[in-house]
């Protein structure tokens, strides 16, 4: 389940995007997730003139206008996936509520920055491959992919599948178009953009290989006679949780005096990894502690989040509040219950009032 | 010296602009970017404002004072703009062009 909250998180973060566009280094993100907005045709500006859209980024989206809802929807997604995997985590992947100050959105590059790159990036792809085959994208349709070894002769194959082909290479060339820009007012770091591309790289691979075939029976009331099967993507709640897993495991770098990106030995683990895998993410610095508000790093600090009392896992007050301490609130939520059917025809309930204790971080 | 340096104020200009072109997915296009001017000169090719990746379908070729980009088994997704840019010590000078693909047909 999603908490509730994240969606008014969302209504925040839409509403204060304009201001903190200059902010953040990543903030074009939530441009892209506000594209299906100016789309709806309430906005003034041209869709592609959106402030925070690279000029490469301006000049697909004029050619791909029918891509930009997709594109958002994906985006959207995503934050919403990574929001759930982050639940009660200092870092989690949202807003702060008066300051309208970004969360998934980094300046430094930590392993939060390498995590958000990824989902981002395999949302976007997501979406695209899913609309790709559901016909709602004119330059492309059903996946054509040939049928897996895994799938038994006698099934039929060709389905029509989410088409992760195109998904990918779209999703390369806008996403990733940013990060590759002949710009030269643009204070280029080309580490960082290094970064970048390969956690978007890492988010799109994952997200390509596990798809699995999916299967459909046919025959005279429910017999399995005939089986047609197809390509489907991975959800993204399973795609969230590989990259949680990646997240754990992620791997420093840094750059090299030939401009690429080097393994960094980790002096905390035993193993000494000589390679990254094209599906691990990577980041060049610590992540901050994420306890206080800090505009320099871009962090919200914890301030005012809901901990759970007693408890040691990062949601405990402990944890959560940094040693801060907490307040308690009783919150008191009324409800109808004990509702009853009266003849005819009318349902007559009670009213209820059930009182918690709320503990906020002080 | 010969005198001639009043003659040899380093220049640069295009010959051509590029055109744009509607294709279908499978053919062929291909860009010519010509300028004249004081050698070296040195030819980019960007797609979309990012460097155009050479590949087994993407080819340029570069002569003195030309050069060539020519894409093969167009797919949708090259749709993009192209821009050349040409520059030497004197300058630089730019033309772009947009490739468009014709949508895919029903049922396809």
């Amino acid at each position: 389940m999603i908490p509730r909250r994240t969606n008014w998180i969302f209504i925040v973060f839409c509403l204060h995007l304009i201001q903190v566009q200059s902010l953040l280094d990543a903030s074009w993100w939530s441009t892209v997730a506000q594209l299906s907005t100016a789309l709806a045709g309430h906005n003034v500006k041209p869709v592609c003139e959106l402030p925070g859209l690279s000029p490469g980024q301006a000049q697909v989206c004029e050619l791909f206008k029918d891509h930009m809802p997709a594109v958002s929807i994906g985006a959207q997604n995503a934050i919403q996936e990574c929001q759930r995997q982050f639940t009660g985590h200092r870092w989690n992947c949202s807003t702060h509520y008066s300051t309208g100050m970004l969360g998934p959105i980094h300046k430094m590059a930590t392993r939060e920055a390498a995590f958000t790159y990824a989902i981002l990036s395999a949302g976007v792809t997501h979406e695209i491959g899913r609309r790709c085959k559901q016909g709602l994208l004119t330059s492309c349709g059903c996946s054509d992919e040939i049928k897996p070894k895994n799938v038994p002769n006698d099934w039929s194959w060709g389905g029509c599948g989410d088409n992760v082909e195109y998904g990918y290479k779209f999703s390369r060339d806008f996403i990733d178009i940013r990060e590759k820009e002949h710009d030269p007012k643009r204070n280029h770091d080309n580490g960082r953009s290094l970064m970048n591309r390969r956690n978007n790289e890492a988010g799109r691979k994952i997200l390509k290989r596990h798809r699995k075939p999916k299967c459909k029976c046919h025959g005279v009331s429910g017999a399995c006679n005939m089986k047609t099967c197809w390509m489907q993507l991975p959800s993204m709640e399973q795609v969230g949780k590989i990259l949680r897993n990646k997240y754990d495991k992620a791997i420093r770098v840094q750059i090299n005096d030939r401009g690429n990106l080097q393994l960094l030995a980790d002096e905390t683990s035993r193993e000494r990894k000589t390679r990254a895998l094209p599906t691990d993410l990577v980041f060049m610095d610590d992540s901050p502690d994420y306890c206080r508000f800090d505009r320099h790093s871009g962090t919200l600090g914890t301030e005012g989040r809901v901990c759970k009392r007693g408890s040691t896992g990062a949601e405990g007050c402990d944890s959560l509040c940094c040693g801060r301490g907490y307040n308690t609130y009783t919150q008191e939520i009324k409800s109808k219950c004990n509702c009853k059917f009266e003849w005819c025809c009318k349902v007559v309930c009670q009213t209820c009032n059930n009182v918690t204790q709320v503990d906020i971080c002080k | 010296m010969e005198g001639t340096s009043t003659g040899q104020r380093p220049y640069i200009r295009l010959t051509s602009q590029l055109r744009n072109a509607t294709k279908s997915s499978g053919d062929e296009v291909r860009f010519k970017c010509e300028a004249l001017g004081t050698p070296p000169l040195k030819f980019i090719w960007l797609k979309n404002n990012g460097p155009v990746e050479k590949t087994k379908r993407v080819k340029i070729r570069d002569k003195e004072n030309s050069s060539r980009l020519v894409i093969t088994q167009l797919d949708v997704l090259d749709s993009g703009y192209y821009q050349c840019i040409v520059s030497n010590p004197a300058a630089s000078v730019n033309t772009t062009s947009v490739l468009r693909l014709f949508p895919l047909q029903n049922g396809l």
